[in-house]
């Protein structure tokens, strides 16, 4: 990684003075973000941190605590600020057990309030759990899993490389309402390498007899350094058309919606607000502050955006030398911030108009842009907001640089 | 005073073949400069260009201080060359301040058609010839073949052939000997009438043009009044001297010498090379023969990438004619690249030349157009106009016959390789004239072309086919009548105008075709579908489509990495800040050079 130009004046510059520049930040609220590095197999598509080897796991927990306490060193006014959304993440942090979240959890709780209407999220792989674990889990304060299913076709579950069948996926679902969970998400990926309408139809109507309270569908991207992209440069994948994936991305789009789901960003489909993974919504508003923990974890805080190193071994090094585990940071020109805050809220439910004329000073409404948008189809105004349509959220990277200055 | 302790003379060579190094040899050896002043490796090509492309493109003297085998003081004065097929003039000028040449053949290549052009040049001029046979270190030095072949060249003895290797310092000391033993000394009377041959100039910031110069007849003095004779202008001499590392000033030159001089001329167009200077109050009766105004006839159209930044552009481009008398340009508009200048180039080296002095010395990000040549247009009104821009072709209903510019051109090359010479050369329509064989092994093909034929991708696709081995050399012919149609591109409907070109009538469906199936390639899609299409005059003749975009969106953006994502969307953006806007249409820069890319 590098540093960004204005990183080394961030450092010297008063953090306090430049937040109230983006006055909208929202010091009550906060949300933690945990990344649990390991994982049984490697998926061929990933470019997540993660890794194989789990022999450090319980070392990692006792890291992953001082790091908490380290930060609360650093920024000693997060101390007591209360958390409305917390997620695990990975990795596969269904490779916890429930003892080792407990002892992550009260190290949480010494030093933030835990909301009482939290969302809180722990990311689940179905080859990994069990009724006693989801029990356990629940019983800690989790209330909401993300389960990656990816498919209910073995043939492609096989070339994704996950360690679970369709049936174990089904069985998880099940296995999670009766560990009392009312908040269920599953993941789906689509226009895989050859994936038939037919195929990605089988997956959808399997995912939606299932029932989930939200379903993520992620259209395969192949990430520099993963498996997926050597096996596609040397011509032994070939990926898929974009006219083809265009037809599955619509036919997830409507199939879902048909089935009572609404789409309220690019992947993510919800039965009610209320099940929307909030969460995500947090990184999406662009404004709202997040801690993050664990190797790889990115977190904004008082205008800041900072990330982690991503290797173990130099998170466990740094955090030893009692140095928070930070890799780069960057506090960005007003420029940059817009442009961050305009991709962040149009991918999701819509950039907050008046609030991006206070802050940038430009009013969207008379973008040169918009009119050929609308016409288009690509949005609406709905109320204050700017809001990508169906159709716009296939193509919310052209629409974004073309509302970019 | 007589004139016979001074020796002018140059050094004729292929690139490559060992020119510079000889050349820093020479200057080493007479203590003309010491080992530690040798900053690179060869000292008269001063330029970053120069020393990339291993050619030298401005021409340079330096003088050097002898003491021969028979105890007497010689004035060695060496005059530089360009060696390449775009500068025959300059090249003829330099021969012609000097009485001998050090001909340069790398024993391990042999004879190639530039030695050859520059040699009968020397020739022409009178010049005595001393032939040099450079790495003959090399384990696979040809020493008899390449030594017959100079010998059935220019009919010298093979005795009267130096072995030498510049690189390891081998015969530089008979080289040196040679020099004053075998080249006469300049003829000329210092009391005569001042008469000084121009065979380069170049422009300086502070003193305005320097000029590098032959004294044939008289005497220059400091303070003397002069006249360019082909300007006709008077200036009055600010300073004269001799040429070292740098400038040695002197107080007057005489017949026989080389050097320089300043004279407050403020543009090298006024110092062409070539011209004569004399004397102000009693002129020359004539001036020395060869002036030729070298004329363009590669023409392009430079555009700036930002339309803001024209205005420099045309200063960087004033810039360079001070330097560069060859370069012309002037204003042109085009719908698709806006404002933008029609230059005027001598050869395809000179416009690459060009183009990446003003993107590294005067950082211009340039949008380039497909080069051209110069057509004379006969028209049905009867009028003969000049087109060097393929959009200001009439339509064909107002064109009675076009005629383009013809070369001679002259291919050396190994045997084996002339039967793909003679197929490359067909395509290029190529009329043939005559083979020669030097030796046993190479041949000298003799064509004439039509110059649009050679300018695009000619030289590579012949050092391609030949292993690197076919060398070429040309010179303008005539004008003559041919069978082209302007090829017309139209983007959904609407005719580009930056790219439209002149081709064969023979050619232009497979170019049509060609063209817009390359174009489909770089033109990115769009929210709509993009209609390509290459027409002459109302008539498509192919036809492509770039299909509407159906999706632009990566969904990765989770675990709250925002600033990888916005990078990448910056990235995007300033991409399509770069295409050029034509019409609804985003246009990379490359799509203007596309028919560049078209393999035939």
């Amino acid at each position: 990684m590098t540093l960004s130009p204005t990183s080394s004046t961030s450092s010297t510059s008063d953090v306090g003075h430049r937040t109230s520049d983006f006055s909208a930040s929202d010091f009550s609220a906060l949300s933690a973000y945990f990344h649990i590095p390991f994982c049984e197999t490697k998926c061929v598509y990933c470019d997540f941190y993660s890794i194989e080897d789990r022999s450090s796991q319980s070392k990692f927990v006792s890291l992953l605590k001082k790091e908490i306490a380290l930060k609360i060193e650093e920024h000693p006014e997060l101390l007591g600020r209360e958390l409305h959304t917390i997620f695990f993440g990975g990795g596969t942090p269904s490779l916890l057990s429930p003892e080792e979240l407990s002892s992550i959890i009260s190290e949480i709780k010494k030093n933030f309030i835990i909301a009482r209407d939290v969302e809180f999220t722990l990311e689940c792989n179905p080859g990994t759990v069990t009724l006693e674990k989801l029990s356990g889990y629940r019983k800690l304060g989790v209330n909401r899993l993300s389960f990656g299913v990816q498919s209910f076709n073995a043939d492609e579950l096989q070339w994704l490389s996950r360690i679970h069948s369709a049936d174990e996926a089904r069985i998880a679902i099940k296995l999670a309402r009766e560990a009392g969970f009312e908040n269920v998400s599953l993941d789906l990926m689509f226009a895989l390498p050859n994936q038939t309408k037919e195929k990605l139809s089988y997956s959808l109507d399997e995912a939606l007899a299932l029932g989930t309270d939200h379903i993520s569908a992620y259209n395969l991207t192949v990430e520099e350094g993963t498996p997926l992209n050597r096996m596609v440069k040397l011509g032994q994948v070939g990926e898929m058309a974009q006219e083809e994936a265009a037809e599955l991305f619509e036919m997830v789009q409507t199939r879902l919606a048909e089935a009572g789901y609404s789409q309220y960003e690019i992947s993510n489909y919800a039965k009610s607000p209320a099940t929307r993974a909030h969460h995500n919504l947090v990184y999406w508003d662009g404004f709202k502050e997040y801690v993050s923990f664990g190797p790889s974890a990115h977190e904004f805080l008082g205008g800041m955006r900072a990330w982690n190193v991503s290797s173990l071994e130099q998170y466990g090094a740094m955090i030893e030398g009692g140095k928070l585990p930070r890799i780069n940071s960057e506090e960005l020109p007003i420029e940059n911030r817009k442009t961050e805050v305009l991709f962040c809220q149009l991918r999701a439910t819509g950039i907050a108009l008046r609030q991006f004329k206070k802050i940038f000073g430009e009013d969207l409404l008379r973008h040169a842009e918009l009119p050929m948008l609308l016409h288009e189809g690509m949005v609406v105004v709905e109320g204050d907001y700017l809001k990508l349509t169906k159709k716009g959220y296939r193509f919310c990277d052209g629409v974004v640089i073309r509302l970019m200055k | 005073m007589t004139l016979d302790h001074i020796r002018n003379f140059c050094i004729i060579a292929h690139i490559d073949h060992g020119k510079s190094t000889l050349a820093d040899k020479l200057l080493l050896e007479t203590h003309t400069i010491a080992v530690r002043e040798m900053e690179y490796n060869q000292v008269l090509d001063d330029m970053d260009l120069e020393q990339e492309r291993g050619i030298t493109i401005k021409l340079h003297a330096i003088m050097m201080k002898y003491k021969g085998s028979d105890g007497k003081e010689y004035t060695y004065n060496m005059v530089d060359t360009p060696g390449h097929v775009d500068f025959t003039y300059e090249v003829s000028r330099s021969l012609a301040a000097c009485e001998g040449a050090i001909l340069v053949v790398d024993a391990t290549q042999g004879v190639e058609a530039q030695t050859i052009t520059n040699l009968y040049l020397a020739i022409d001029a009178g010049l005595e010839i001393i032939p040099v046979l450079n790495k003959v270190d090399l384990q696979s030095a040809m020493i008899d073949e390449v030594s017959n072949q100079i010998i059935e060249l220019i009919g010298c003895k093979k005795e009267d052939i130096l072995l030498a290797s510049a690189k390891a310092g081998i015969g530089i000391p008979e080289i040196l000997e040679a020099i004053h033993k075998r080249i006469p000394a300049p003829e000329g009377d210092p009391d005569g009438t001042l008469r000084c041959l121009i065979f380069d100039s170049l422009f300086d910031s502070y003193r305005g043009s320097i000029v590098y110069m032959r004294v044939f007849d008289g005497t220059i003095n400091e303070g003397d009044e002069i006249m360019f004779m082909h300007s006709r202008m008077k200036y009055r001499v600010e300073e004269i001297g001799t040429l070292r590392l740098g400038r040695e000033q002197k107080k007057s030159l005489s017949a026989g010498d080389v050097g320089y001089l300043i004279a407050g001329v403020k543009n090298v167009k006024e110092t062409r090379v070539g011209d004569t200077v004399t004397s102000y109050r009693n002129p020359a009766p004539a001036a020395i023969s060869g002036f030729k105004e070298s004329k363009p006839m590669v023409f392009a159209g430079l555009y700036p990438q930002n339309a803001e930044a024209y205005t420099e552009l045309r200063d960087s481009l004033d810039k360079l004619t001070l330097n560069d008398s060859s370069l012309q340009f002037e204003p042109e508009t085009s719908v698709a690249l806006g404002f933008g200048f029609r230059c005027g180039f001598i050869g395809l080296l000179h416009m690459e030349i060009i183009q990446e002095r003003l993107e590294r010395e005067f950082n211009q990000s340039l949008v380039t157009t497909v080069p051209n040549v110069e057509y004379k247009v006969m028209t049905t009104s009867n009028e003969i106009i000049t087109v060097d821009n393929p959009s200001a072709m009439p339509p064909p209903g107002h064109i009675e016959y076009i005629e383009e510019p013809f070369v001679k051109a002259q291919i050396i090359v190994p045997s084996e390789y002339v039967g793909a010479i003679m197929k490359l050369a067909t395509e290029r329509r190529a009329v043939y004239k005559t083979t020669t064989y030097l030796d046993a092994t190479r041949a000298d093909i003799q064509y004439e072309f039509p110059l649009s034929e050679i300018i695009f991708d000619f030289y590579d696709k012949l050092k391609s086919i030949s292993r690197g081995y076919a060398s070429l050399d040309y010179e303008f012919l005539e004008y003559r009548q041919s069978d082209l149609v302007k090829l017309d591109i139209l983007l959904n409907g609407d005719p580009v105008d930056a790219f439209s070109t002149i081709v064969h009538r023979d050619k232009a469906f497979e170019w049509g075709k060609k063209l817009c199936t390359k174009l489909r390639e770089l033109i990115p899609r769009h929210m709509f579908e993009v209609a390509i299409q290459a027409a002459i005059g109302a008539k498509i003749i192919a036809r492509e489509s770039v299909k509407a975009l159906r999706k632009d969106v990566t969904a990765k953006c989770y675990g709250g990495d925002i600033s990888r994502k916005r990078k990448l969307l910056e990235k995007q953006k300033e991409g399509k800040k770069r295409m050029k806007q034509v019409g609804r249409i985003e246009v990379p820069q490359e799509a203007f050079l596309a028919i560049l890319q078209i393999t035939d």
